[in-house]
């Protein structure tokens, strides 16, 4: 808000709805990316175990 | 921006590959337990994974832990040197592009340590309780193929979605809009594309669970080849020139980056060199040759950049859409034009 009075930025400036959603759906895709691989390694590592142990 | 449907039918289809490229090294594992007849996780005290590493390895452990937490830095300010001296940034490093290279360098190295630090030693003990070193009896060979495969096939997805899904367009636009190769420019990227990285927290995940020794490994071998497939320094290029060494060469450029391949990602023209829309690897260039996805051309672009360039504010450039540009029809303006990674028409 100082920055705005300031007159360094204008309330455009600042971030709205639609870039709220765009981090959101941004930070969505990363966490996916981030999920499935883990879900695969971590998973397979641990079937193998479960199979070669019986 | 509409994404075409043939796009999104190949993204779909690529994924489908992936998944059982994630599977594969955990199944050479398996089939190599099962030939053997090995159980090492039996009575296994969830000790650290170098434990049963060869003696070299354990050697080298505390000069790649060294070029990790400060080597690259010198490498990469060496090497932007030797650029400089060799001239290859022109007249192009103007005060604006500087001040966006040098936030780009410093920052992340000084805000990104105690986020990872958070999330490895109070995060994952939180979600993940009693998991620590699980999986500490694979061995040494298997955690670096997992490592290397999880962590690099993972940043392939991340960047090549930032290319191909026009809403993640501009995270990444920072790192294409520099107008030359080189270190300057090798770390520029938006922080929150940084922030966001998920293969740093898919690799400290594989460390907590025991993966810690490899991934040392990995990281540092990476962390070299991507850096140096963005010098401006064509390393590569005897590899083209001597008939002799094309073997190597032909290996090479498919298996990893470098800089012919990677330039070729940052070039602004789609021109049969220039193939800023593939060319997506970071440490494996194997991946683009799987996916159909890169070209290799033994040749180097003419000219690096976006068409959509506007000299954009370092703030913006860094911490968009926290802060925006107020250069007038910039992408990274308030309500600026979702153009994706297109290219201007008259451009081609």
């Amino acid at each position: 808000m100082a920055a705005i009075r300031r007159g360094r930025l204008n309330k455009n400036d600042a971030m709205i709805f639609n870039d709220v959603t765009i981090l959101s759906k941004k930070i969505l895709v990363g966490f996916l990316i981030y999920l499935i691989p883990l879900a695969i390694v971590a998973g397979g590592l641990w079937l193998l175990r479960v199979l070669l142990t019986r | 921006m509409p994404i075409d449907k043939t796009l999104v039918r190949k993204i779909a289809k690529d994924i489908s590959v992936s998944l059982l490229l994630y599977v594969l090294p955990v199944a050479v594992l398996f089939a190599y337990f099962a030939l053997k007849g090995e159980t090492p996780w039996v009575n296994n005290t969830h000790a650290p994974a170098a434990v049963n590493v060869p003696a070299a390895l354990k050697f080298l452990a505390p000069v790649f832990k060294n070029i990790q937490s400060w080597g690259f830095i010198v490498i990469a300010l060496v090497l932007g040197a030797a650029e400089f001296a060799l001239g290859l940034y022109d007249n192009k490093w103007t005060k604006s592009e500087r001040t966006i290279d040098i936030v780009c360098f410093l920052a992340p190295k000084l805000l990104l340590p105690p986020v990872t630090a958070y999330f490895s030693l109070k995060l994952l003990p939180w979600l993940l309780p009693g998991l620590a070193n699980q999986f500490s009896w694979v061995p040494f060979w298997a955690g670096f193929f997992i490592i290397a495969v999880a962590d690099d096939l993972t940043q392939y997805w991340y960047h090549r979605l930032h290319h191909q899904l026009p809403f993640l367009w501009r995270f990444h636009r920072t790192h294409h809009s520099a107008p030359y190769m080189g270190m300057a420019m090798a770390s520029r990227q938006n922080f929150i594309y940084t922030l966001f990285f998920s293969q740093i927290y898919l690799t400290a995940t594989l460390v907590y669970l025991g993966l810690g020794f490899p991934a040392l490994f990995v990281t540092v071998i990476k962390s070299f080849i991507t850096l140096s497939a963005h010098s401006g320094i064509p390393w590569d290029k005897p590899f083209y020139k001597y008939r002799v060494l094309h073997p190597v060469a032909w290996v090479l450029e498919r298996l990893i980056s470098t800089p012919a391949t990677h330039q070729s990602h940052h070039a602004d023209t789609v021109d049969g060199v220039g193939n800023y829309k593939g060319n997506f690897g970071n440490m494996f260039f194997l991946w683009d040759v799987i996916f159909k996805t890169g070209i290799i051309t033994r040749k180097y672009p003419k000219t690096f950049g976006i068409k959509f360039y506007k000299q954009e504010e370092w703030y913006a450039q860094f911490l968009w859409p926290i802060f925006k540009s107020k250069k007038p029809g910039s992408e990274l303006a308030a309500n600026g034009p979702e153009v994706g990674d297109e290219i201007q028409k008259n451009s081609i």
